[in-house]
């Protein structure tokens, strides 16, 4: 445990829930790009020192986005609010073991949402006796309002404006993999494109999408840290 | 980087699938159970694949901030901050020091430094100790008759029974954001307070927890809460004997009764 963390550093960070990843300037990493990652280490370090302080910390910096993802996959505030909690008690219950050499404590949290949410959204799925149509299942476009409301948030511009730059037929698999939680080969099936095609437009995807959003090579510094 | 309509180097019409093929679905959360576990097998024996896949899941993980934002309600954190205080206190296995007479209530800024350097865990050794296994023993050295004994056998199963129970805190003030939850430990002396919503303080205050027991209401510790008016962390008194728990603005320092307006109180 970080006894020489203050509270008013942690508090001080904790009211900040932006992702520092998209304060970056260019090419280059900002130096608050750094700051953030600290800060998440920081928080880290208390979760795996057993510091209850460290998950309040990790909720008022990520809740929200981790609310909303949950939400957009399940459409249900109730069901989505329990994955919430779940994924992070999973984060204070499994801190101890976290190799931060295996990325950002905000991609460990928001990866827990996501599988649970799938998980949930498969296990429906295989329970319904409806063949589900890849129309029906494809994320649904948000409210006018709702948009208009969250275009103000730079980051939620940036990443918009990212995937809009993608091929529609790149967005359209990622969106349906990562919204629709169906799996590579029924995306495949489902389109009548072949499989590796849908490989290679998640892959190409996933490539353009950290180019344009400048995700820092978090695994390199990772070590960086653990040395 | 691949052309789009690059084939796998494998399908599973052609016979085994390389796992590298595989690996941005796998970031994405999109293969089957199978799948996943043969990705898995391969990331641990190859760890540049294993840095590629960490890399792709940090862009995969961008995606999120791509969806409107929204607030998820505050049960969520009053739920979540109980349960991880509840293990965190179950979680303590120091040897306990003999818990000294407490005249006046400690401020609850103070626990907190004391949690922070790992100073209460002791103490709550001592509680869960003495409620998990060391009852009987405390009540027969308590009791010399018949009586007595049962009223404490009474008393325990009442803490017990009242572990993990949780009542509201609502705002005095109708329509006011504060709410809260106490959540009541095997102790009757320790409960987890988590509550949102709270106004901020002017500079000289702070917010001062009271357990009110008949028309007495007794510190139970202060705080002041975090920027967006949270605040998770322990309360100590006599809540057993407590019917309701209070919330006031009082100097910083703390009151010998509540001074200032009440912000926020629930039955217990």
């Amino acid at each position: 445990m970080d006894a020489g963390l203050s509270l008013a550093q942690a508090e001080h960070m904790a009211g900040d829930p932006k992702p520092r990843g998209f304060r970056t300037v260019g090419k280059g990493m900002a130096a608050d790009d750094t700051t953030g990652q600290d800060a998440d280490a920081t928080i880290l370090h208390q979760i795996v020192g057993r510091d209850p302080r460290g998950i309040e910390q990790l909720y008022d910096r990520y809740g929200g986005i981790a609310f909303a993802l949950a939400y957009r996959l399940l459409g249900e505030r109730g069901v989505a609010e329990d994955v919430v909690q779940e994924a992070f008690l999973n984060i204070w219950r499994q801190g101890a073991t976290y190799d931060t050499r295996r990325g950002t404590v905000r991609t460990w949290l928001l990866t827990i949402v996501h599988h649970r949410a799938i998980d949930h959204i498969r296990s429906a799925r295989s329970k319904s006796s409806a063949d589900t149509v890849i129309d029906d299942a494809a994320p649904l476009p948000a409210k006018e309002d709702t948009w208009a409301e969250v275009m103000q948030g730079l980051e939620h511009e940036r990443v918009r404006q990212a995937m809009a730059t993608l091929p529609p037929e790149q967005r359209q698999v990622v969106d349906l993999a990562y919204y629709g939680g169906f799996t590579h080969s029924e995306i495949a099936a489902r389109m009548g494109i072949p499989l590796g095609t849908v490989k290679g437009r998640m892959r190409l995807a996933l490539d353009k999408l950290r180019e344009l959003l400048h995700v820092p090579d978090v695994v390199d510094e990772g070590m960086e840290r653990a040395r | 980087m691949a052309p789009e309509n690059e084939q796998p180097r494998n399908t599973p019409e052609m016979g085994e699938t390389d796992p590298s093929s595989l690996l941005a679905a796998y970031a994405l959360h999109a293969l089957s159970p199978e799948e996943t576990a043969m990705v898995e097998e391969y990331l641990a024996a190859h760890p540049d694949a294993a840095r590629d896949v960490a890399m792709l899941k940090e862009a995969a993980a961008m995606l999120p901030y791509g969806v409107p934002p929204m607030t998820p309600g505050p049960q969520v954190r009053l739920r979540l901050m109980a349960e991880v205080y509840r293990e965190a206190l179950a979680e303590s296995g120091e040897p306990p020091p003999p818990r000294a007479p407490q005249s006046t209530p400690m401020p609850i800024e103070r626990a907190r430094a004391r949690w922070r350097g790992g100073a209460i865990w002791p103490f709550a050794a001592v509680i869960l100790l003495v409620l998990s296994i060391g009852f009987g023993g405390w009540a027969v050295s308590l009791n010399r008759d018949v009586r007595d004994r049962e009223r404490v056998i009474a008393t325990q199963s009442g803490a017990i029974a009242a572990a993990g129970t949780t009542k509201p805190l609502l705002a005095t003030t109708p329509g006011a954001p504060a709410r809260g939850e106490l959540l009541r430990l095997a102790s009757d002396q320790v409960a987890v307070l988590t509550i949102s919503g709270l106004p901020p303080l002017a500079n000289g205050k702070v917010y001062e927890v009271w357990f009110i027991a008949g028309s007495t209401p007794v510190g139970a510790g202060l705080f002041s809460p975090n920027p967006d008016g949270s605040w998770s962390g322990l309360v100590r008194g006599d809540i057993a004997s407590a019917q309701a728990i209070a919330i006031s603005v009082e100097p910083t320092g703390g009151s010998a009764a509540p001074t200032g307006d009440i912000v926020a109180k629930g039955a217990l």
